[in-house]
């Protein structure tokens, strides 16, 4: 197959001189992925696969133009965002400038004490009916566990002189117990991963991922439910996360903020209590030992990843921006640009996504004598956020009475609904310790592209929510 | 039709792979191709994001030591060929034997003729573009804003053949447009509409441009209310099976055959029972002449088929697929999909899986008139958040939506964030209402709704922000603020 040469770089380069383009990148990639997934003790589905391929963005008369296809195909391809710019300049009514990034010739390659190719592909099926086997139990009916591994290898080249090659491994394994009694079914799930290669099943083994997931089905089967209705809460790292993701950092977002959204023209005032970092970390690593699933050494634009506070003190210090929101708007690029793969243009997205406390960091204990009566919610399942109206609705795992200030009664798995704006102004504590990052990745959906995600975060007090 | 040169390599790659495979050790094997053009229209406001780009990829598909492995590739070299089959034939020989397991499917005649519109694949992507801009108007009522507008056409070459003697070239295409806009007259809301079609010309971007408007404009100024307790609900055939979340999605789920041969749904051996209210019947429509997910054969080559899944509250049989329908003692009834498609996903990257095609329900005896007219304090609802975060084995749910407050047997204000809870089994079996009007979706045809009792919550927004919002309006209004939504 035609690999991205110096050669193929420098012939589509050439091509595009001929074009007046301001600015142009590349983007090539020759990815492998694999997945297991096992259901009641046996392998339903394995696959392997290379995803390959060239998607080529160009900057020409201030607006984007982008395309995709087969490597062997990218004459054509740069035919086609030339056809795309053009029509995108028909309907031309905002310019497009780029903010000032410095040139980086580099490689980035994520660390793998175990790596992906170095176990076998028996010793992974192994780990998964591990985990499935740990499900067992009379009233699990079903078990469910998906094993993971992805090695993103990509090489970006700008016009500018940028030319990163990547070489990202991700690991990920989860299971799902569904519990049943009588006409009652319930699921319990648990998963984790990291950037990394398989060594992640030594920080938590296939055995604990699959108990977990069984603990919580069974113990969801003989909870009663919450009764719905509007009760302080408290809400665990995951939960810290998800929210800081899907409520408050997709508002931040600047490509959607060119639209609509709840935090446009509010750079520089407060938008939530005055104890409220927003943060959004890609230049983080490691948490607690753990790889963390939103790291990006550099953004899809050869931006490097970094610390950027969304809120300080609860004032709104910036959105989170690609290269062409960035100037925009007037701002810094944070080295949010991501793309999925080379076949969809990159897109502003998060990174690690946390709140953390700016002066009254609080303990654990001190959030729920905080509550007195309430429910701790914990472990985050998933949310969806409609950042125009500024509403969420969260999943639940784990669900406890807080009563009299003390952790009581386990309830069933459930939701939270909420709005962002308020809830980020009834924000009443937040513990900066944090929770385990390997509860907290997740694949962040958005514009039909997903991105891996983390990190996790402290508890933190809210003064009421929908739940239920 | 003549086919393009990639279509060419593709056809190459999988025949040179299928007859490796032999070579290789695999059983049987099966082969599929996916050559995917597509022209993407999107304009967010002030922001056009137009795309054009080709899919491809090669996936296979095999049979070893009776048991079954999976690899795929975008490569057309023959030695990534190579790797990819080997690479499906160690993933088989790695697993336990499967005695459930059998060859793949042998050729059948298709039971349908989709008719193919042969201007979809000769169209200029700049006719394309100028019909989408039927999309876009200045001309937009006070307080009304536009939103984001988008068009995909697709056009496809996809090839499936097997060791059995399936030898399937399969040639489809369709588009689609929509449009949404904001309204700011109280509290922003907004509203999209989307209509898709496999006959250029079906679709008009006039109509669907001021059936989003009023759509809009019915949303507008929505409250917010604090409240708890059991109310009627009405659900619009947007909210069953809707863009922007639709709450009977989890119902498809239920009825999979895998789910239910696992009892990981509560429909598991209720075959024959009584489901649902002796007039609700749900179809799955591979044959619809117009709905873009339609198709002659399924993702393994068995000729699609119209299945009644629920008929007259009856649950007559599952989505199958030719494993599960093998395991159940069921014949297969071409449910076997390959996920994405036209508008989206990669359908090279993952194994046939059970799935659905288009869902009609059958029309009722009622109206919309008439179930407002029979709910004396209730909500009609749709635009659900949260639906992917249900228990896709109990149906549990528990979603936040918007719509419209009913009060006396009328509709009273719009509402928003309104979340209501259940299960999908409850739900059905609490529909009391069917309307004889239906719309037609993009996957789906569904009539109204009505469910008896649904439990509902809702939280007034906080004085502070809704007061926030009338400072701001009356600041627009006096020109002392630009408004943000402009």
């Amino acid at each position: 197959m035609i690999k991205m040469t110096e050669d193929l770089i420098n012939k589509v380069f050439k091509i595009l001189e001929n074009h007046n383009i301001t600015y142009s990148d590349i983007r090539t990639e020759n990815s492998l992925m694999t997945q297991i997934r096992t259901v009641n003790g046996k392998v339903e589905q394995s696959s392997t696969g290379i995803e390959s391929g060239i998607g080529i963005r160009i900057l020409k008369d201030n607006l984007w133009g982008f395309s995709y296809g087969p490597l062997e195909k990218h004459e054509d391809i740069i035919q086609m965002a030339l056809q795309a710019n053009r029509m995108n300049v028909k309907h031309k009514k905002i310019d497009f400038n780029l903010a000032e990034t410095k040139i980086v010739l580099d490689k980035f390659e994520g660390e793998q004490k175990k790596k992906i190719e170095d176990v076998g592909f028996d010793e992974k099926i192994n780990m998964t009916l591990e985990a499935d086997k740990a499900q067992e139990d009379e009233k699990i009916k079903s078990r469910t566990t998906v094993y993971r591994e992805v090695l993103r290898r990509m090489t970006l080249a700008t016009s500018e002189g940028t030319k990163i090659d990547y070489n990202v491994p991700y690991v990920m394994m989860y299971s799902i117990s569904v519990a049943r009694e009588g006409n009652d079914t319930i699921e319990g799930r648990c998963r984790i991963g990291h950037m990394g290669g398989v060594e992640i099943v030594d920080v938590r083994t296939p055995q604990q991922i699959g108990d977990k997931a069984k603990e919580r089905a069974l113990e969801g089967l003989k909870s009663p439910k919450v009764k719905p209705g509007k009760y302080p809460v408290v809400l665990d790292g995951t939960l810290n996360h998800l929210f800081s993701h899907e409520a408050a950092g997709h508002s931040a977002e600047a490509d959607f903020l060119l639209t609509a959204g709840v935090l446009r023209g509010k750079l520089g005032k407060r938008i939530a209590a005055p104890d409220v970092n927003l943060i959004d970390d890609g230049s983080m690593i490691e948490s607690k030992g753990i790889k963390t699933f939103g790291y990006l050494k550099y953004d899809d634009e050869g931006v490097l990843g970094q610390k950027t506070f969304i809120t300080k003190n609860g004032v709104l210090e910036t959105y989170l921006t690609d290269r062409a929101t960035a100037s925009h708007f007037g701002l810094k690029a944070t080295g949010n640009a991501r793309a999925e793969a080379y076949n969809v243009p990159q897109i502003v997205r998060m990174t690690n996504t946390y709140i953390a406390p700016a002066s009254n960091p609080m303990k654990p204990d001190d959030l729920l004598e905080l509550t007195g009566n309430g429910y701790l919610m914990m472990q985050g399942g998933g949310g969806q956020v409609d950042p125009i109206k500024g509403t969420f609705n969260f999943g639940v795992a784990e669900l406890y009475e807080i009563k009299d200030g003390e952790i009581g009664q386990r309830y069933r798995p459930t939701t939270l609904a909420g709005n962002t704006m308020e809830t980020l102004k009834k924000i009443t504590g937040i513990s900066p310790e944090f929770d385990d990052p390997l509860d907290s990745i997740g694949f962040c959906g958005k514009d039909g592209q997903s991105a891996p995600v983390g990190v996790s975060g402290g508890w933190m007090a809210v003064k009421n929510i929908v739940v239920g | 039709m003549v086919k393009d040169e990639i279509s060419e390599k593709i056809e190459k790659a999988l025949n040179y792979g299928l007859e490796y495979s032999k070579k290789a050790g695999a059983e049987y094997s099966e082969a599929f191709g996916l050559n995917q053009r597509s022209f993407n229209f999107q304009l967010e406001k002030n922001l056009p994001k137009h795309n054009i780009g080709i899919l491809h990829g090669m996936a296979f598909r095999v049979i070893a030591n009776n048991a079954l492995g999976f690899a795929y590739t975008s490569s057309f070299n023959e030695s990534d060929i190579k790797h990819t089959v080997d690479s499906a034939i160690q993933n088989a020989k790695t697993k336990k034997p499967d005695s459930d397991l059998k060859e793949f499917p042998t050729p059948a005649k298709s039971l349908s003729d989709l008719p193919l519109d042969e201007k979809l694949f000769n169209i200029s992507n700049e006719e394309v573009a100028s019909a989408f801009e039927d999309l876009i108007t200045e001309d937009l009522p006070k307080n009304l804003f536009f939103l984001q507008a988008m068009g995909i056409l697709g056009t496809g070459d996809s090839f499936l053949k097997n060791s059995q003697g399936i030898d399937i070239h399969d040639q489809d295409a369709g588009y689609g447009g929509g449009v949404g806009f904001l309204s700011v007259h109280g509290f922003p809301n907004y509203d999209f509409h989307f209509e898709g079609a496999r006959k250029w010309g079906n679709i008009d971007g006039v109509s669907i441009r001021n059936i989003a408007i009023d759509k809009t404009l019915q949303l507008a100024k929505p409250r917010t209310l604090s409240l708890a307790g059991k109310y009627p609900i009405i659900i619009p055939p947007d909210g069953s099976y809707g863009l922007m979340g639709g709450l009977f999605t989890i119902l498809n789920v239920l009825l999979r055959g895998d789910k239910a041969f696992r009892g990981e749904t509560p429909y598991s051996d209720r075959i024959g029972e009584l489901i649902a209210p002796d007039n609700f019947s749900l179809i799955d429509n591979p044959h619809h002449p117009d709905m873009i997910p339609s198709a002659s054969y399924d993702g393994e080559g068995i000729p699609t088929q119209e299945t009644a899944l629920i008929d007259k509250g009856v649950l007559q049989t599952y989505y199958l697929d030719t494993y599960y329908a093998g395991k159940l003692n069921m014949e297969s009834n071409g449910k076997a999909t390959r996920g994405g498609g036209l508008f989206g996903g990669n359908p090279v990257k993952s194994p046939p899986s059970i799935g659905s095609y288009s869902t009609v329900i059958e029309p009722g005896d009622s109206s919309l008139d008439e179930m407002l007219t029979e709910t004396r304090e209730g909500f009609m609802l749709k635009n659900f958040m949260g639906i992917h975060m249900s228990d896709f084995s109990s149906g549990r749910f528990s979603v936040t939506g918007g719509g419209w407050y009913i009060k006396n047997g009328e509709i009273q204000f719009p509402v928003q964030d309104i979340t209501i809870s259940g299960t999908i089994p409850q739900l059905l079996k609490d529909i009391d209402l069917i309307s004889k009007e239906r719309k037609k979706g993009l996957n789906n045809e569904v009539p109204y709704l009505r469910v008896s009792s649904l439990d509902v919550t809702a939280k007034k927004m906080d004085f502070k922000i809704r007061f926030g919002v009338k400072i701001m309006k009356l600041l627009v209004n006096l020109r002392l603020m630009k408004n943000p939504f402009a």
